[in-house]
């Protein structure tokens, strides 16, 4: 089922936590929400659900397949629903917690007995806890739990599951595990996904589309890659990854940032406008000897080594630091130490005009 | 728990001096009851229970307690329902005001009835044009009785219900559970063991109740005289053995109390742990 929104406005207490958002999730995708906390995708997310009800404006909808379900109480949109904190029920055990939605059906809809137990013993080993269904939810790790939550929500056969922040509490090693087992559960399911995040790197390496939000606002949409390569502005670059930033100015066909000349995008800014240059730490070239690339002075002031790529921190004659993740066969002929003075330039950027204050 | 710093003398002055406080203070009072009670023989006592006036009181206390538990039942659910979920204006005035019996004397709230219902109190008028009673007769009593004893169930809900927030009743709704459903299933088994504890509470204060029910009731034996007050009836006619009679049953009364007080009060610990266990956790 396809979810649609638009122009959805809230405010609490004059604070506006969203400000007339639109947004689409094709039917089947797994889409999520990235961006700050407070930027308002939590509230976008109950909205969906019927949790929260948007500011009265006569443009505001929320569409489950292009229908409106603003008359809709939160029970009647068939929606699953995984809190942040799970929210199982704390003195039912976790049989009895995946029956529930089952249980509480008016009595023509509802399962029989051994339907719910089929169902719910079903959805027990989905979630590879088949020999725990008698276990309270205070017996349960972090990881159990949310699993707990997922079934639970997932047992009512809703049209479209949204989960909050469904990995916010738990640690890393939990994290990478339950991500790559939501994502493959999404690709048994094919069911409408929403999901909040904070992290990028948990959106980057899940969704099949992100919404990037900030200060109640939609920022960018779009795969990981267009996101992650081609951000409309600093704030999407700078949020989805460590980003170097070049202010720089169109001059005769040229984007110009003190020492770096580059060419001007295809789109060609007009002349004098002022632009953002995006270089991610991989295409930040370090070269010992200035070249027509490598061109802006700077000085080695961190080396660390110890990960996938050497990274190298440095700081700029006008004080700006920057960041560069060499290969370990590119850093070996350099063998840069700090205090080392080098040059360094873009091999590839992506220039944003846009009026984005840091 | 042993602290490295306390001498072994200190500690057995302690414990002594605070026994024998406990001993002499409370203890000895209440085998005293009991002694004076059974003084002259359990014929005696039991004569004394039988005695009409005292069967009048007996069921007048027991009658009082079964409306207002109830209904502080019903109200301290509904205050503590709305002051934990809802953010209002005058919220903090709600919370300050359910504590208003705690902290004003209950002669005082029993004189507030007086005013409102007494015959030339605010509705006193009204009240005996359509030849209705409420002070000097049963009504007043239970209206004092249920002033007295509104905080015990609401304070000991509201608290918990904060803390537990209403992530679980949301989850309920959206698994399709209708606003009663999720009350019944998930609201109150969450907070049963502290609803019971302040039932406990508000029981003993309503079947004890003296003050404010002194002033409402007119102490009209046989019809208006609860057991605290039929106690002091008693009491000031010099019929000691049937003063202690009725005062043991209210003594075993807050035995009981105590009892089930414990018990409760562990669960609730319980509860909240439960609750506190919940929270995120970074152990697998």
């Amino acid at each position: 089922m396809s979810i649609e929104v638009r122009h959805i406005t809230k405010t609490f207490n004059q604070h506006q936590a969203l400000r007339d958002v639109s947004l689409a999730v094709p039917n089947g995708e797994l889409v999520a929400l990235l961006g700050p906390s407070g930027c308002g995708k939590t509230t976008l997310l109950r909205i969906i659900a019927g949790l929260e009800e948007p500011d009265a404006d006569d443009s505001a909808r929320v569409l489950f397949d292009g229908q409106d379900v603003a008359e809709r109480g939160v029970g009647q949109r068939r929606v699953g629903f995984v809190f942040q904190h799970y929210a199982l029920f704390r003195h039912m055990n976790v049989f009895d917690n995946i029956a529930f939605g089952m249980r509480v059906k008016p009595w023509r809809q509802r399962p029989r007995r051994g339907q719910i137990r089929d169902k719910v013993t079903h959805l027990l080993e989905l979630i590879q806890m088949a020999d725990l269904g008698r276990r309270f939810p205070s017996q349960l790790s972090g990881g159990q739990r949310q699993r707990v939550a997922l079934a639970r929500a997932l047992a009512v056969e809703p049209k479209v599951l949204l989960l909050d922040e469904p990995f916010g509490a738990l640690d890393a090693k939990v994290r990478a595990d339950l991500r790559s087992w939501l994502r493959r559960l999404h690709d048994e399911l094919h069911m409408t996904s929403l999901f909040v995040t904070h992290d990028q790197e948990e959106a980057l390496e899940v969704a099949d589309r992100i919404v990037v939000m900030n200060d109640g606002q939609v920022e960018q949409v779009g795969t990981p890659d267009q996101v992650f390569h081609q951000p409309t502005n600093t704030f999407v670059a700078d949020f989805l990854g460590k980003v170097n930033l070049f202010h720089a100015r169109v001059e005769q066909g040229k984007l110009v940032a003190g020492a770096l000349v580059m060419d001007a995008p295809a789109s060609g800014a007009a002349e004098g406008q002022a632009a953002q240059v995006l270089v991610r730490p991989h295409d930040l070239l370090v070269a010992r000897v200035a070249d027509d690339t490598a061109a802006l002075p700077a000085k080695v002031t961190r080396v660390i080594s110890t990960s996938s790529v050497v990274r190298v921190d440095l700081v700029t004659t006008d004080g700006q630091t920057l960041q560069a993740d060499l290969a370990h066969e590119a850093f070996a002929p350099l063998a840069l130490s700090v205090g080392d003075a080098v040059f360094v330039g873009p091999r590839r950027s992506h220039v944003v005009v846009d009026d984005y204050v840091i | 728990m042993k602290r490295a710093g306390d001498p072994l003398w200190l500690r057995v002055l302690l414990i002594a001096v605070s026994t024998a406080f406990l001993g002499l203070f409370v203890l000895l009072p209440l085998i005293a009851v009991f002694a004076g009670a059974l003084r002259d023989g359990l014929g005696v006592y039991l004569r004394a229970l039988a005695e009409p006036e005292a069967w009048s009181a007996i069921k007048l206390t027991l009658l009082v307690a079964a409306i207002v538990v109830p209904a502080n039942v019903f109200f301290g659910l509904a205050a503590a329902w709305t002051i934990a979920r809802f953010r209002f204006v005058g919220r903090s005035l709600l919370t300050t005001l359910i504590d208003l019996p705690f902290a004003v004397s209950p002669v005082v709230s029993g004189l507030i009835y007086v005013l409102m219902f007494g015959l030339h109190g605010w509705f006193g008028p009204w009240l005996s044009a359509h030849n209705l009673k409420v002070i000097f007769a049963v009504p007043g009593v239970v209206l004092a009785t249920l002033f007295v004893t509104f905080p015990f169930v609401a304070r000991e809900l509201i608290p918990l219900m904060e803390e537990q927030g209403s992530e679980e009743e949301e989850a309920a709704l959206v698994l399709g559970a209708g606003g009663l459903r999720t009350f019944w299933s998930i609201t109150l088994p969450n907070v049963r063991w502290a609803l019971l504890y302040g039932v406990i509470l508000c029981n003993a204060r309503a079947m004890g109740e003296f003050g404010a029910v002194s002033v409402v009731s007119g102490h009209i034996r046989g019809r208006t005289n609860t057991l605290p007050l039929q106690v002091e009836i008693l009491y000031n006619e010099y019929q000691f053995a049937a003063a202690f009679a009725l005062a043991s049953l209210l003594s075993l009364l807050a035995l009981v109390t105590l009892v089930i007080k414990r018990l409760a009060e562990r669960k609730v610990a319980r509860e909240k742990r439960a609750g506190l266990s919940l929270e995120p956790s970074l152990e697998h």
